[in-house]
């Protein structure tokens, strides 16, 4: 049976183990990038790299249930040592390198001082310039063990793979964006899985599929989608360096063309890249005609969006019905529910009168809210629409996305509280609205307090907290969110901000708040907006109202959310 | 092989990408362009390779960040370094 790795296994070490006995020879990973070509590794040589590391990192002290954390690019080395972590027992988190950023060194840095301290690893592995980066910038760091992909795989004698109970914790995500307080959401090896298996399900993978991704694997779609769901399935898992990706956005799509590719996942903003950025010569004499699944998440879609990639890529073989908007989310492992493959993207427009006076999804001819279907729910997945208090709303009622499954995280490292908050009974709460209609889960809005650009996640808190340390910023009355921008089919930061300054400084002032947020969040402000005092819109409690702000003034950031 | 380009031809080409593929224009040689927000750091790099692939230079990963690229001029005057030092 070809499902039986998968199947059989209790934890990742299993599965793979099993998988490497079954096909020792398969060119399992492929990674292709820009300069350097093509380089694919069998599956015996990704066992003997992991075991080297394994036994690397235990000869360096590691003990079953610490954390490795990983700051290395998609690559060969990062395959390994996150087995090589999972296989001696520890529990690899992986961050993304600075190649990702525009910001200063030091806000990269001071992003792995926070979680090396939230997380109290057993080392941090990363090559020998970032190695040199965190040595130079980053307090806190001097006592944690800095180790390089290299010398760790250079293993003498090769200890047991470390079994551990289903139960254990598999890997710890931490949430992308800003700087502010890392959140480590952490998931067992059941979790991790359950959520392979049903996704595996949902897209009717076989061995035949060959996935294509240039996704960072420091995300959960990444590492679960893009990683670890085609490679313990059997497919093909070809990995192409995210840098390479932002470089020449075409690398990916001829790597569907070269290798026959069938799935693949991508943000919305990727989707549009492509629709709307790729020069034709870019596109000439690709054969796209295999691509079956191309799931569109983490962040909303556009209708608009996927009808101009679809139309754009028609001609190059690419169906509607590949074209899969998604949704999950990291406390659910990765993934959650998936447009058929099998239909093209659905969405609707709904009345905005009933959605914002009763919260209810009326369909329209008329103008309206244009609204993507983000799928039905995955098996062993359930969603519930609730209202404040918790109780379940009938369909097409707007309310709270609460979702069960068989995958759902352990915790979130060291804090207790906030688990608390989003685990209640064997459900989760996601934080996102939405309604269902036919079964179908359509998205509204999510969690008010994020801000989402190509699919980062950024706290508009940080944001809030580096205009305040600018002088002339009167104290506490900054408030940030994001605006879609729907040509780029993503959100911009924007600004509002209360000073007493006038006149000539206020372009000066401009200048400063710009520079501190580009500095140290790596986003610039696409619109700020300097206001008297009192041009802050602030609830009857005295607090600063994001959403309120946004809507005062609409001349500036176009009209509000309809949720 | 490309043509040595000389630093208005650069200047050209940059506010030409600018133009065509991020709708910006009129902008002054030193106005930001990573802080204002008018370019992120994915059409920075994409903007990096453009360049790369008109002036004939390599551009490494590490080099793309608002030291190097935060305005017309500065990212002229690492290009043209660049060429000077022969790095083609």
């Amino acid at each position: 049976m070809s499902r039986d790795p998968l199947d059989r296994a209790r934890t990742l070490t299993d599965a793979l183990e099993a998988l490497v006995e079954q096909r020792p020879d398969a060119e399992a990973l492929v990674f292709v990038d820009r300069r350097e070509g093509e380089r694919s590794l069998k599956l015996r040589d990704l066992w003997e790299r992991a075991r080297s590391v394994q036994s690397g990192l235990t000869a360096r002290g590691l003990r079953p249930g610490e954390v490795v954390v990983l700051v290395l690019p998609t690559s060969p080395e990062l395959i390994a040592v996150y087995f090589g972590a999972v296989l001696a027992g520890g529990i690899p988190a992986m961050l993304s390198t600075r190649s990702h950023r525009v910001s200063d060194a030091s806000v990269f840095t001071s992003r792995v001082a926070h979680v090396v301290a939230n997380s109290a690893p057993h080392s941090v592995v990363c090559e020998a310039d970032t190695a040199s980066l965190l040595g130079q910038h980053a307090t806190g760091l001097s006592s944690t063990l800095l180790l390089q992909p290299g010398p760790l795989q250079e293993a003498g004698s090769l200890a047991t793979p470390v079994r551990c109970d289903p139960e254990r914790i598999a890997t710890m995500q931490y949430s992308s964006g800003t700087t502010g307080t890392p959140k480590g959401v952490r998931v067992s090896h059941r979790a991790v899985l359950n959520n392979l298996r049903s996704m595996r399900a949902a897209f009717e993978l076989t061995e035949s599929d060959v996935a294509v991704n240039w996704i960072p694997l420091f995300h959960d779609m990444g590492l679960f989608g893009a990683f670890l769901l085609p490679l313990l399935c059997g497919c093909k898992t070809v990995l192409i360096p995210t840098m390479d990706f932002m470089r020449d956005p075409a690398i990916w799509l001829r790597a569907f063309d070269t290798y026959r590719g069938t799935f693949a996942w991508a943000p919305h903003l990727a989707y549009a890249l492509c629709a709307r950025r790729l020069a034709d010569e870019d596109l000439e004499g690709l054969d796209l005609s295999s691509w079956r699944i191309a799931v569109n998440a983490s962040e909303p879609a556009l209708a608009s969006t996927l009808r101009d990639f679809c139309e754009r890529m028609a001609k190059y073989g690419f169906a509607r019905e590949t074209m899969c908007p998604g949704w999950g989310l990291a406390e659910a492992t990765v993934f959650a529910t998936l447009q058929s493959p099998r239909q093209a993207p659905r969405s609707e427009v709904i009345d905005r009168e009933a959605l914002v006076r009763e919260e209810t999804a009326r369909p329209t001819a008329g103008e309206g809210v244009s609204v993507v279907s983000i799928g039905v729910p995955i098996p062993d997945c359930t969603i519930e629409i609730r209202d404040a208090r918790r109780r379940p709303l009938p369909e097409r009622h707007v309310g709270k996305v609460w979702l069960r499954s068989n995958a759902l995280f352990s915790d979130y490292h060291g804090d207790e509280e906030r688990t608390k908050r989003v685990l209640v009974d064997g459900w989760l709460d996601t934080g996102d609205r939405g309604y269902l209609a036919d079964g179908e889960l359509f998205f509204v809005a999510r969690d008010k307090d994020l801000i989402l650009i190509g699919g980062e996640k950024y706290v508009p808190d940080d944001v809030e907290a580096v205009i305040n340390g600018v002088p002339g910023v009167r104290a506490g009355c900054a408030v940030a969110f994001g605006v879609l921008n729907a040509e780029r089919g993503t959100e911009e930061l924007a600004a509002v901000v209360e000073t007493r300054v006038e006149g000539d400084e206020l372009s000066r002032l401009a200048d400063d708040i710009r520079a501190a947020v580009s500095r140290s969040i790596g986003l610039g402000i696409r619109h700020l907006h300097l206001v008297p005092p009192g041009g802050i819109e602030k609830t009857t409690s005295g607090k600063l109202s994001r959403t309120g702000t946004r809507n005062r003034y609409p001349e500036v950031f176009g009209a509000g959310d309809a949720a | 092989m490309p043509e040595v380009l000389q630093p208005e031809e650069l200047e050209r080409e940059v506010r030409a990408y600018l133009e065509d593929k991020l709708g910006v224009s009129g902008l002054g040689r030193e106005d930001a362009l990573i802080s204002s927000g008018l370019v992120d750091s994915g059409n920075l790099v994409r903007l990096a390779t453009h360049i790369e692939r008109r002036a004939g230079v390599s551009i490494p990963d590490r080099d793309i960040d608002a030291d190097h690229f935060d305005s017309i001029a500065m990212i002229v005057d690492y290009v043209s370094s660049k060429l000077r030092a022969g790095s083609r």
